[in-house]
């Protein structure tokens, strides 16, 4: 018992040492250095970073940019993912080449955003066949679907992602959960079939996979590869905006971009409280 | 109450660990950075190369062009380790990532860094001179600095700010603007007959947002004001605010018959070769002079590309090498520098089949069979001569107009 309880206090101190605390010193670092109080440059404490970012107003885009991108991933992965699941009754992996499924999880984001640029691009392989069909007559001509106004191309190799990742987990949950079981018994109580979906599945799989959605919505939040590649100068999304900030040629940028680190480290410090606070949440 | 007292104990074990780790991390730190090194600048030549024997070198610097790296790593490499006995080690990255890096390290305190050396240009330099970043001055020390022309402005001044040997000068280049002759029998060779250009085949060109986009827009600049001598000499605001907003009148008047209208720039050089090579774009551009000849050798670009100065003139400038202040090995870092811009190393790097790098020597000033063999480098035969676009040729303004054309470029043009 004795040993048990030290290996599990061994793990927690190492997981605090390992993880919060590093993560802790980096935000501490983040909002001293964006008020003047670290970094080589600091000059006493200010303000004027935090004001100057808050009165441009292209933080505010940069935000509501990268939720944009977030929001139309994981809706339209998740949503097709779980269709295919339901229409599968929980034995999607059961099927023959489902392993395929496995294959975009594999591949590193930046690879499939290379992919996706070589495809959909005015260059592209898709445009070469426009142009071979005699469709368009120039590359000019091809519709914009990277480094697009409405992050087509980002949306996209997030898109199939995330669909691969919500197809395996939802497909699990189903099993695991034994939702068929429960859809048929309240159809012998006399539900309809859409009933059942809406009123037994749909909020079974919602609250068991909710922590799911949050976390991988942050990953997409934060994604930098796959916008680099495939966004365009501007909006920004975040960490493409972040690093661009802390590489740039005037230093005095840096402190702007530590403020937005730490903003965005507050965001998902709070989102993960209210998950924990959630009703299956986590845990 | 049972609770409390069994999680004292636990809680104080949990302390006494953290604390450990921490001490253990800190001690490994100190320890680290208490081996000091001895200052090479004090020490004979000969010291130098004794303190550098079997040490290793570790040299940050960009790595995307397999010309450059076949000569570092199958050149240089086996040059450094059979004559002064150095382990060259190449780290990947460039100039935000060095000064990135070493601000880090200085924030940290720490002593012993983990770069010797980067490559660096006029930007970079001027950041790391911001933050004391560089070792110094050494460049004198090197005994093959004597065949260097201190004299010639392109070579003393970096972004118009004086080197006095704080980076040692490796290789000189101009920007050159890169067409397909096929695609385009007759490049437009100032503002005016750009803007026609734009106008009969929009979508066709842009410009990348990073900072050869931006030496490019000096360059319209110069231009715009109507010599190069305007923009020499200290940053001046009311000068610059003048000829800039003709600059961004003038790109906003066109940005509609740029690249997507303008709206998006690509973000380096490489996606910009990128679309020239898939014929989105009919040009592409250059900091080095002699990229066509090496691209069309690497199979990328069609035999029909060419290379050109505007009548407007370029930007000319060298790229150097910094020796980092907390670099761990100075001593090895200065032998490489001294090797990098010996005779022989400088010959072979001039060599298009090789890189096509111009030279930082001022090849009189070699003893006679050096100077037989500089004569006979083979010729570029797709990129324009040195000599010929060295007579349009613009020096490196103050950084002070780089950075505010970063930024006005992006709230000005980008965001606009």
């Amino acid at each position: 018992m004795k040993i048990r309880y030290l290996h599990r206090k061994a793990g927690l101190t190492l997981h605090v040492l390992l993880t919060l605390l590093p993560l802790a010193a980096g935000a501490v670092y983040a909002l001293l250095y964006s008020v003047g109080l670290a970094g080589s440059l600091a000059a006493g404490f200010t303000l004027r970073y935090w004001e100057s970012l808050v009165s441009r107003g292209t933080l505010w885009q940069t935000f509501a940019y990268s939720a944009y991108i977030m929001g139309v991933s994981i809706v339209l992965s998740y949503a097709s993912a779980l269709a295919m699941v339901i229409s599968a009754r929980g034995r999607l992996m059961e099927r023959k080449g489902s392993r395929i499924f496995y294959l975009p999880l594999a591949m590193p984001a930046l690879v499939l955003a290379f992919f996706a640029f070589r495809f959909l691009s005015g260059g592209g392989w898709l445009a070469s066949l426009a142009f071979g069909s005699g469709l368009i007559a120039s590359p000019q001509e091809f519709p914009e679907l990277v480094n697009d106004p409405y992050g087509l191309g980002i949306i996209f190799v997030h898109f199939l992602l995330a669909f691969a990742f919500f197809s395996i987990y939802l497909d699990r949950v189903y099993a695991n959960e034994r939702i068929e079981e429960q859809v048929q018994s309240a159809q012998l109580l006399g539900a309809g079939y859409r009933q059942s979906l809406r009123r037994v599945v749909w909020p079974m799989i919602l609250r068991k996979t909710w922590p799911a959605i949050s976390l991988y919505g942050l990953f997409v939040f934060g994604s930098y590869e796959v916008p680099l590649l495939l966004g365009r100068s501007t909006p920004e999304m975040l960490s493409v905006r972040i690093v661009r900030m802390l590489s740039r040629f005037n230093l005095d940028d840096r402190p702007e971009a530590f403020a937005i680190v730490f903003a965005y480290m507050m965001l998902t410090v709070l989102l993960v409280f209210l998950l924990r606070k959630s009703k299956g949440g986590l845990r | 109450m049972r609770k409390r007292t069994t999680n004292k104990p636990a809680a104080g074990r949990m302390g006494l660990a953290a604390l450990f780790i921490l001490a253990f991390l800190s001690g490994s730190c100190r320890q680290a950075g208490s081996r000091e090194a001895r200052d090479p600048l004090q020490m004979s030549w000969e010291e130098v190369l004794q303190e550098a024997r079997g040490s290793s070198v570790h040299l940050m610097m960009w790595q995307g062009d397999p010309f450059i790296n076949r000569y570092m790593n199958e050149y240089v490499k086996p040059k450094l380790d059979s004559l002064y006995g150095i382990r060259l080690v190449l780290l990947e990255g460039q100039g935000n990532r060095i000064v990135s890096q070493v601000m880090t390290e200085k924030e940290a305190g720490i002593r012993r860094g983990g770069i010797d050396m980067g490559w660096i240009n006029g930007e970079t330099f001027y950041q790391l001179r911001q933050i004391d970043g560089l070792f110094g001055p050494f460049v004198e020390k090197l005994p093959n600095s004597r065949y260097i022309d201190f004299d010639n402005p392109f070579i003393a001044f970096d972004f118009q700010q004086a080197v006095e040997g704080y980076e040692c000068p490796w290789g000189n280049v101009q920007q050159v603007i890169i067409y397909d002759s096929l695609r385009v029998p007759d490049p437009p060779r100032n503002l005016e007959a750009l803007a026609a250009y734009l106008k009969a085949h929009p979508g066709t060109f842009t410009l990348s947002n990073d900072f050869t986009g931006m030496t490019l827009l000096k360059a319209f600049l110069v231009e715009l004001a109507g010599s190069p001598d305007t923009f020499y000499g200290a940053f001046r605001e009311q000068t610059y605010l003048k000829y800039s907003g003709m600059l961004w009148d003038w790109i906003n008047g066109h940005k509609k018959y740029f690249w997507r209208r303008g709206e998006t720039f690509p973000d380096a050089v490489a996606p910009l070769h990128q679309l020239f090579i898939s014929g989105e774009l009919n040009f592409s551009m250059s900091n080095n002079d002699a990229e066509v000849d090496n691209k069309i050798l690497q199979g990328l670009f069609p035999e029909t590309t060419r290379a050109y100065v505007p009548d407007h003139g370029s930007i000319q400038n060298s790229h150097y090498m910094g020796i980092m202040a907390n670099g761990a090995n100075k001593a090895g870092a200065m032998v490489l520098a001294d090797f990098l811009i010996s005779p022989e190393a400088q010959w072979r790097k001039a060599d298009p089949a090789v890189w096509g790098d111009g030279t930082v020597l001022a090849t009189e000033k070699l003893p006679p069979e050096w100077q037989k063999k500089f004569a006979s480098i083979p010729h570029r035969k797709y990129s324009p001569g040195r000599a010929e676009i060295g007579k349009k040729a613009i020096r490196e303004f103050d950084a002070e107009y780089m950075i505010r054309l970063y930024e006005d470029f992006r709230k000005k043009v980008i965001e606009n």
